[in-house]
């Protein structure tokens, strides 16, 4: 749907993942630092569960930056 | 010999704006990292720095789009060049001056608009182009970032819930390393190649390159050097504004404003939709200061910001005209950019000289 000279279509993408990707990738990196803190306070099998969440969302967080990376080595072509 | 002349001067001209890009838009970077102390001042401009570089040399494709489609280009001059990139300097330095974070793009926007409208008349301006490029933009950037760095904030707090500070902030702070570090590095792909472009557009214009030729070496090499040394001097009057005026902002929120700002700029960059930097960031650290307490944001900075963007086209517009309007006095020769060009530089020195027997700007530590 084009409105004027701007189409809508192209801005509601822009929104939409602009707010998942944002929120997104800053509640990835609140687990790793809530998974880490967890990690210093903690014992035994629970300490390694809070140790493997930090880490999962630690890899999703690099995931994250390598695709904005990636976007940025692509955009325009 | 004499559009020679002229052309060394735009590029000159061009090279200028470039720095005072980088200037200018050290903040965007690095200004949340420095105020919530995930880097050291220096430290960070030097990142900041040599990663506009390296980004100044990623991506080709989107160099010579900035006055694309906002003027005709069969209009475009080497003078008509040179009067925009003055009004965009002019503009870049008065916002620098008042420590307002504007965009310098709208800046370089505004002064080719004025400068054509002087020399070729509104037909030869793109009014479509310039909704479409400036006016929906600047409208969604700053709204956008505001929402996304606004919702980041509360899930983040949401999550941390009430662990130790000391760990939180520790924890945030590193991840600002990452997310500053990508924010240059955006930034250099994006900003230093519309100067590529400008430069591009003048060699194509005095015929020394031919349209469809790539961009040379050299233009390359200096558009990344004049952008990271600006970045490098850093102005630290907006860093200021945007890293403790805005919002007295913590870690988390730092991190928030940052992860938010670059995911708006990239999810726009991948759809070809055209964003401030600028707008992006001021307006993702005022919705991470609002969503935890409206009054968290001094207000009073902000609609001083946002009045900043409203007179960037118009104003820049202005200067680019009223420059087309003293160079065209001499002709189409070297003589009138020659004269311009000594008369802001003498400016500048005498300004510069004046300031630095009061008082030196301090660097923070």
């Amino acid at each position: 749907m084009i409105l004027g000279v701007v189409e809508l279509g192209q801005i509601f993408e822009v929104i939409w993942v602009s707010l998942v990707c944002g929120v997104g990738i800053t509640a990835a990196f609140s687990f790793v630092v809530l998974g880490l803190a967890r990690y210093v306070d903690s014992h035994g099998g629970v300490r390694l569960a809070w140790g493997a969440m930090a880490l999962t969302a630690f890899a999703i967080f690099v995931a994250g930056v390598v695709l904005a990376v990636q976007i940025m080595l692509t955009k325009g072509g | 010999m004499h559009s020679d002349i002229v052309l060394w001067i735009v590029v000159g001209t061009a090279l200028a704006f470039d720095f005072t890009n980088g200037f200018h838009d050290t903040a965007n970077s690095i200004a949340t990292s420095v105020s919530t102390r995930a880097m050291a001042p220096k430290l960070a401009v030097m990142m900041a720095a040599a990663l506009n570089f390296v980004g100044a040399f990623l991506s080709l494709a989107v160099a010579a789009t900035i006055a694309k489609g906002i003027v005709d280009a069969a209009s475009i001059t080497l003078l008509t060049v040179f009067a925009g990139l003055i009004g965009a300097i002019a503009w870049n330095l008065v916002t620098w001056w008042q420590g307002l974070p504007s965009s310098s793009s709208h800046a370089l926007i505004g002064g080719m608009v004025g400068a054509t409208l002087v020399a070729q008349g509104s037909s030869a301006v793109l009014w479509d182009g310039l909704i479409e490029k400036v006016a929906v933009p600047a409208l969604v950037a700053p709204v956008l970032a505001m929402l996304a760095a606004g919702l980041a904030i509360l899930v983040a707090y949401r999550i941390i819930g009430r662990q130790k500070p000391g760990v939180v902030s520790r924890g945030f702070r590193l991840g600002q390393l990452a997310s500053s570090a990508l924010f240059s590095l955006s930034h250099g792909t994006n900003d230093a190649q519309k100067t590529m472009g400008i430069i591009f557009l003048a060699l194509v214009a005095n015929g020394n390159t031919g349209a469809d030729a790539d961009i040379p070496l050299w233009v390359v090499v200096s558009a990344a050097t004049a952008i990271a040394l600006g970045t490098y001097f850093g102005g630290w009057r907006i860093v200021r504004t945007m890293g403790s005026r805005i919002i007295k902002m913590d870690p988390a929120q730092g991190f928030a404003a940052q992860g938010a700002g670059a995911a708006v700029i990239l999810s726009a960059s991948h759809v070809g939709f055209p964003l401030s930097t600028t707008h992006v960031m001021s307006g993702a650290i005022m919705g991470a200061g609002a969503a935890k307490r409206l009054s968290a944001v001094r207000w009073g900075v902000a609609g001083n910001i946002v009045v900043a963007w409203i007179l960037t086209l118009p104003c820049s517009a202005a200067v680019g005209a009223f420059t087309y309007g003293v160079v065209s006095i001499f002709g189409d020769g070297s003589v009138g950019p020659i004269v311009v060009a000594s008369g802001l530089l003498l400016a500048l020195l005498a300004f510069f000289v004046r300031k630095a027997r009061r008082a030196p700007e301090v660097v923070p530590a």
